[in-house]
């Protein structure tokens, strides 16, 4: 068995007054896929957004590689080796996809090989190299996908972070997008992926954690999942 | 009146409207990456003003040799500002943020007063003296052909770094998207307090080209707060190419008002260009509109 990457211990979280995350537990091993599922407001998005230092947990623990890290802020994050591909992409619109990619780049640690790192990006998607110079803003859903994982990476993350990358995209389209993840994961990217779309998020997972009301309320491999009543009752409308 | 003297006035409101330029890139700047209207902008280019003049007086160096070090030590006053006053109410609304630049902008005001007196003052060395003749009609003031060299190589640079270093992709980046920037490993704050340090540091550039041509008085920023707030919103914000070319066309058309209606008029003027910008084009002329 592989070591674990993170590991998040009883977490609690919330918005001001608003309690989102009720105790949190889970793991990722290094090297997996693992994928967040769960309906709109479950806190999956709440979960990743603590783990990468946009929220500070109120209560609990966030271990990765073995140090804790839920007082560490966001910009910190990045450094460390997590990077969050957040939901709706959040690309910087009236940027070139270059400049986009750039910025993925931003921190000391991988700024010195920006050119060499950009050119990764471009093998891995090559339809960007076409598009490097386009606005981000003017790109189709699917390209604004592929870039905001893209700038994910520049940063040569040990954690990827993917919230909903599926999201408002054609089933062909998706398709892609997953594939791409896959070859992500080939690599040796540990991955942590919110998915609603959760055929397609256990098909390139090793294992997953359902998330119901701020809780982990069952857990995994995708196999166990996908056999699983309850998620093909809830999530699969079986 | 005829073509020359126009031609002479126009040529007057470039060189004047170069050194707005200045000014306004430089509350655009603040205004893009922080979203804060800066009302101490003047009031800073006042003080890079009274620092040249101190060191005129005291040191005998022209403002033309002194704008670096000026436009250093106002970069820090900024960026000490920033983390002192302005991170810590960051994030609340528009109105703390008028109250605090503003009430930053009178406690220096009053502070310069305290130390130097009400009185106006003004430098003089030699090449104030000097005019260039440009053809047999057209004549400019050297002082204003050397500050309008400097301020197009400031503004200029100002450019290049925005468009075309990290530093710059990061500030456009917080401007753009400010919840994905930390994403990116930006530090908000550090990028945001070397911003205003920088704008600020635009401000007293302006300042320090000024002095020369102008008088000086603790109260003399204030009419450029207003011509930079005017600028920025003419260039769309938080486009600093917009900036410029506002300051510019601003410096041309007070200088044609001053020539055809009087001086008295450049002002009336000023507001009269702002108030139809924000009917017709809430976006400025020269920015992008965004949805
Ligand atoms: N910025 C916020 N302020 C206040 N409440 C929030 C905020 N963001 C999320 N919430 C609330 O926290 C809860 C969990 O939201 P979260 O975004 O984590 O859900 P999610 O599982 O990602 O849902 P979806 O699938 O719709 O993206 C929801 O009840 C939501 O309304
Ligand atoms: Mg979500």
């Amino acid at each position: 068995m592989s070591e674990t990457l993170l590991a998040l211990e009883s977490v609690e979280a919330g918005y001001g007054d608003f309690q989102a995350l009720f105790g949190v537990t889970l793991e990722v091993p290094e090297g997996a896929v693992i994928s967040l599922i769960g309906a709109n407001g479950a806190g999956k998005t709440t979960t990743l957004r603590v783990i990468s230092g946009l929220l500070r947990p109120k209560s609990g623990t966030i271990r990765f590689r073995g140090e804790d890290i839920s007082r560490v802020k966001a910009h910190e994050m990045v450094e460390r080796g997590i990077s969050h591909v957040p939901e709706g992409r959040q690309l910087f619109p009236h940027m070139s996809v270059e400049e986009n990619l750039a910025l993925g780049a931003y921190v000391p640690r991988t700024r010195p090989r920006l050119k060499k790192l950009i050119a990764e990006q471009f093998a891995l998607f090559p339809k960007l190299a076409e598009r490097r110079s386009q606005i981000a803003g003017t790109l189709s859903g699917g390209e604004q996908q592929m870039v905001a994982i893209a700038r994910g990476l520049m940063a040569q993350p040990s954690l990827l972070l993917l919230d909903e990358p599926s999201l408002g995209l054609a089933p062909k389209v998706v398709d892609e997008v997953f594939e791409k993840i896959r070859e992500v994961a080939r690599t040796g990217v540990t991955v942590l992926i919110v998915e609603q779309n959760v055929v397609d998020g256990l098909s390139i997972s090793d294992a997953g954690y359902v998330v119901e009301n701020g809780a982990v309320v069952l857990s995994g491999s995708s196999k166990e999942l996908m056999a699983n009543e309850q998620v093909r009752a809830a999530y699969l409308g079986l | 009146m005829d073509f020359f003297t126009t031609l002479q006035a126009v040529v007057n409101g470039v060189l004047t409207g170069a050194l707005y330029a200045l000014v306004g890139m430089g509350m655009a700047l603040i205004f893009g990456v922080m979203r804060i209207v800066n009302f101490a902008h003047g009031t800073f280019m006042m003080l890079g003003m009274y620092a040249t003049y101190v060191l005129f007086v005291q040191a005998h160096v022209v403002p033309y040799y002194s704008f670096p070090l000026v436009a250093l030590g106002m970069y820090g006053l900024g960026y000490l500002i920033y983390m002192a006053l302005l991170r810590p109410i960051h994030g609340q609304s528009d109105f703390m943020q008028i109250l605090l630049t503003l009430g930053i902008g009178l406690a220096i005001t009053d502070a310069i007063q305290l130390v130097f007196g009400a009185d106006y003052h003004q430098i003089n060395f030699p090449l104030l003296e000097k005019n260039l003749h440009l053809g047999s009609h057209i004549t400019v003031n050297a002082p204003w052909v050397v500050s309008f060299g400097i301020a197009l190589v400031t503004g200029g640079g100002l450019y290049f770094f925005v468009m075309h270093t990290m530093s710059g992709r990061a500030a456009r980046a917080i401007a753009q998207n400010r919840y994905a920037a930390p994403l990116m490993g930006i530090h908000l704050h550090r990028v945001q307090a070397f911003w205003f340090g920088l704008g600020v540091s635009a401000a007293a550039v302006a300042g320090s080209l000024l002095l020369p041509v102008f008088y000086l008085y603790p109260g003399v920023g204030d009419q450029f707060t207003l011509k930079a707030f005017v600028i920025v919103v003419l260039g769309g914000m938080e486009s600093i190419v917009g900036a410029a070319m506002a300051g510019v066309l601003l410096g041309v058309v007070e200088s044609l008002t001053s020539l055809y209606w009087g001086n008295e008029w450049a002002l009336a003027v000023d507001f009269a260009i702002f108030l139809l910008v924000l009917s017709l084009r809430p976006s400025g002329i020269f920015g992008r509109q965004k949805a």
